[in-house]
């Protein structure tokens, strides 16, 4: 072989091919260094294809059905997969300005804004954007901005992007605010609520719904009405002075009845017997009182009467599908409606809320044994509530909520519904302090994208998902889920979770998220079978936030554990399979280990904690949970 | 031609003949390559070559100067033994002209023995599809095959410094037993030796906050590492601090080549 290689180097050929080759892989090396890695900036794709971020889902239903406008963005980062768009250029200046953000995604390789040079764009009377023609893009950095003008998303102010700086100075002119470059504009601060500002709000908002309470409760200081003995309790509330009380004595009555001057109806012992159609109890003045009644006979129709719906605008399919189905009390377009100390048994709605403000407390709602057949307990559509110290069995949601920003619910029991409690296009609204136990679907579940819920010290327990989350901001903490089939569904973004005990679930959390945005700190994960699982398509998240991570038992097994993946094939089976920690122990996967943190964003969906906590964050909360397990 | 390098190609082609002929060799080979692929299937479960680059930084920085000194220790301790080094003397070839082609022909091995896996994790790359099942726009952010491509450069030259330093150690050795120790030495030296004082320097203020990435530069595994963060990671990450002076760099491994050529000369001359 040796002769051949010698015999094979004296041939010229054979010599010059080796010399073309080499001098090739020498100048691919050489210009390696000298082409930038970054190469060309990726253009603008199609809106509806990027990961959204920005404005709330009900206020995007808005904009389209007003037909109108809000300044976008486009972001290209450097280590994640997919280009992410903001509705609302505030939004994104927002996200860039949170800690931890440049470590998960990268820093931004392109930034396309909205343009809206020759669009004709203008301001509606609430200073909402309208143009006439769709904006195009173009590049942040060479882009002008007008802020502090009179434009405004739903949400709050809004910047707008022009190409051309006398576009720029023109819309500012006309509209007030000042034009800023795009370096200038990263600086600035926006009057966006984070989740910390959430969770600062939670005792506010509690005490708001103490006010609210208190406030309606005067309605039980009216003076009597005199009514004759022998009316119905109809000729009663007929024959009352509005403004006063009517006082229903013991006894069944069987009949529904009207409420149509305010009002407060007493009942002492007393039953009001529909006649299984339709709503027992209409509410169609404000500052009406129910207070100590039982209500039974409720229609079963699920469904609008001919004509009776009004389904306009783009949340019309919501009020034709749950807004006038039958109830125990429907209070509708009325405000101030007090309903206290209420039984109802009903196999549709216990208490139906269209467009009527209301504290409901005290109350009991008997929904069906099969979710499927019955609907509500409280349902609210577009009005705050405040439910609190009531108990819901059977059904299908304790409590519905349709845009009805800024309700407080609080101190209930679920008991076997479809859901304990479920937001639809409602934000700001605080969930506190409710047990949910056997639900068949969910405790908490949060859908289509709000902003700025609170979800705090509830105890979810032996139901098929603990709580679920979506939309942006939201605060979700001190919350107990046990013993269900998954403890959490994260689907939100920019939410902080802290100190939830996730013990004993089938799986403890199903993330979901494409973009981990969330804070996931101070948690104690304990005893699930599944600790996480990974959905979807988003890549490595990191649950730990400024040098604080969460507890998990699985961590604890490995003495010096340093950072730990509870979705590591060999990391997440410490406690079940004997050498895990011998395995996880050795330079091969220490090697491994110590880089996984780095470039995130291009790593596959997985979740790592680098600063796993070494003692539980509410060692007694964990220690009931024990016991009761161990009876 | 000239003899000198009729003689120098003579050489280099008789190493290689050597190294192609040992069974060891292609055993070394077949390690490397399952250690380079192992790690990068592993490590990574997502195909790119950023996050691949990370993962395969630490492995190679142990195994690039394990694979120089296996192939180098005892090249020329063994030529000194069998009596090749007087045979060679009565043939018209340089001292020099013998360390560059034994050089020469040592380093076109390791060259394939490293280049070969790193361009299997490359091809890989390049044909596993990103692409995931979703009507969002995906895009590929920095990543690209460049940065890989700068990655294994890096790791080449980073084995020429050791290859070197190896032939050296060979040289200084009188024997089969000493050249093994010496190899050894020489690994520990440039694995964690360099890095130890360095660190050491530092925590005690030895090396000034200002002459850390000076100091740095002086380690050869140091200095590859920071050229892999300077032109390799700092794409994907915005940072403000630089983690190590390229050019630096690239003169302290020049400089370990340099000096590691004149000590087995000068070794040898002495003879």
């Amino acid at each position: 072989m040796s002769a051949v290689v010698r015999t094979l180097f004296r041939d010229p050929r054979v010599r010059l091919g080796v010399l073309a080759v080499v001098s090739l892989l020498a100048v691919i090396g050489v210009l390696a260094f000298v082409v930038t890695a970054s190469g060309a900036t990726p253009e603008p794709v199609p809106f509806e294809e990027t990961t959204t971020a920005g404005l709330t889902a009900e206020h995007q239903q808005e904009l389209r059905e007003a037909g109108l406008t809000v300044p976008k963005v486009e972001v290209f980062y450097s280590q994640y997969r997919f280009v992410v768009g903001y509705r609302g250029i505030e939004y994104a200046v927002t996200e860039f300005q949170q800690p931890g953000h440049e470590q998960q995604f990268g820093y931004p390789i392109a930034v396309w804004v909205s343009d809206y040079t020759g669009a004709g764009v203008e301001l509606t009377t609430d200073g909402l954007l309208a143009s006439e023609r769709d904006p195009g893009w173009v590049r942040a950095s060479s882009a002008q901005f007008v802020v502090d003008s009179e434009a405004h998303t739903p949400a709050g102010e809004t910047v707008v992007p022009f190409a051309s700086e006398s576009d720029a100075s023109a819309f500012a002119a006309e509209y007030g605010g000042e034009v800023v470059g795009w370096s200038t504009l990263q600086g600035r601060s926006f009057d966006i609520d984070q989740s910390a500002a959430v969770r600062d709000r939670v005792d506010e908002q509690h005490a708001a719904g103490d006010e609210r309470a208190a406030a309606a409760r005067t309605l039980l200081d009216r003076d009597q009405s005199v009514v004759g003995n022998d009316s119905t309790l109809q000729a009663a509330i007929d024959a009352a002075e509005p403004g006063s009380t009517v006082v229903v004595p013991e006894g069944t009555y069987r009949e529904t009845v009207t409420v149509d001057k305010p009002l407060t109806l007493r009942g002492e012992n007393a039953t009001v017997r529909g006649d299984g159609n339709g709503t027992v109890v209409e509410i169609r003045s404000d500052d009406v009182a129910i207070v100590g009644l039982t209500i039974t006979g409720v229609g079963e129709s699920l469904e609008p009467d001919e004509g009776e719906i009004d389904d306009d605008g783009w949340d019309g399919s919501i009020d034709a599908a749950y807004g006038y189905a039958d109830a125990g009390i429907e209070a509708d377009n009325a405000s101030g409606t007090y309903v206290a100390d209420v039984s109802i048994e009903t196999p549709a709605h216990g208490i139906l809320l269209r467009d009527a403000d209301a504290v409901v407390e005290g109350v009991t709602v008997e929904g069906t044994d099969e979710w499927t057949d019955g609907f509500m307990g409280v349902i609210s559509l577009r009005e705050p509530v405040v439910v609190q110290n009531s108990t819901f069995e059977g059904g299908r949601d304790g409590v519905y909520l349709h845009r009805a920003h800024d309700t407080v619910v609080r101190n209930n029991t679920f008991r076997e519904n479809r859901f304990g409690v479920h937001l639809m296009y409602t934000s700001e609204t605080l969930i506190a302090d409710n047990v949910a136990r056997r639900e068949t679907s969910g405790g908490v579940m949060i859908m289509t994208n709000p902003a700025r819920n609170a979800i705090v010290g509830n105890d979810i327990r032996n139901s098929s998902t603990g709580i679920s989350t979506s939309g942006e901001r939201n605060y979700v903490a001190d919350n107990v889920v046990a013993n269900n089939g998954r403890g959490m569904m994260t689907g939100s973004s920019q939410t902080l979770y802290e100190r939830n005990v996730i013990y004993g679930n089938d799986l403890g959390i199903r993330t979901g998220s494409i973009r981990p945005t969330d804070r996931i700190v101070r948690n104690d994960f304990v005893a699930n079978d599944e600790v996480i699982r990974v959905g979807g398509i988003g890549p490595l998240a990191i649950w730990t936030s400024e040098g604080v991570g969460n507890y998990w038992d699985g961590a604890t097994v490995r003495p010096g554990q340093g950072s730990y993946s509870p979705t590591d094939p060999i990391e997440s089976r410490y406690r079940e399979v004997p050498g895990t920690v011998t395995l996880a122990a050795s330079p091969a996967a220490s090697m491994l280990d110590a880089v996984r943190d780095t470039t995130p964003g291009m790593r596959e969906g997985n979740v790592l904690d680098t600063a796993p906590l070494s003692e539980p964050v509410r060692p007694e909360t964990l220690a009931e949970l024990e016991a009761e397990t161990d009876d | 031609m000239s003899d000198a390098r009729q003689a120098l190609q003579a050489i280099a082609a008789r190493e290689l003949v050597t190294v192609a002929r040992s069974r060891a060799s292609l055993v070394l080979f077949a390690a490397v390559t399952l250690v380079v692929v192992g790690v990068a299937v592993t490590g990574s479960s997502d195909p790119r070559y950023l996050p691949t680059t990370v993962d395969l930084l630490l492995p190679l920085e142990l195994l690039v100067p394990a694979v120089a000194i296996a192939l180098g220790y005892r090249t020329i301790a063994a030529d000194a033994r069998r009596g090749e080094l007087d045979v060679l003397e009565t043939y018209p070839v340089s001292t020099r002209g013998y360390v560059a082609g034994v050089f020469l022909g040592r380093l076109v091995a390791l060259a394939v023995i490293l280049a070969v896996p790193l361009g299997l994790v490359g091809l890989v790359l390049a044909f596993t599809s990103t692409d995931t099942p979703s009507l969002l726009a995906a895009q590929r952010g920095v990543d690209s095959p460049l940065v890989f491509v700068r990655f294994a450069v890096l790791t080449l030259l980073y084995a020429l410094v050791v290859l070197a330093m190896a032939l050296a150690a060979s040289a200084l050795a009188r024997s089969r037993r000493s050249a093994l120790v010496l190899a050894i030495v020489v690994l520990g030296f440039v694995v964690v030796g360099l890095d130890l004082l360095v660190l050491r320097g530092f925590a005690d203020g030895f090396v000034g906050s200002d002459r850390l990435t000076t100091v740095l530069a002086l380690s050869p595994t140091s200095a590859y590492r920071g050229l892999v963060f300077e032109t390799v990671i700092s794409t994907a990450v915005d940072t403000e601090l630089q983690q190590a002076v390229p050019l630096l760099n690239v003169l302290g491994l020049f400089l370990w080549t340099g000096l590691s050529f004149v000590v087995t000369t000068v070794v040898l001359s002495s003879r």
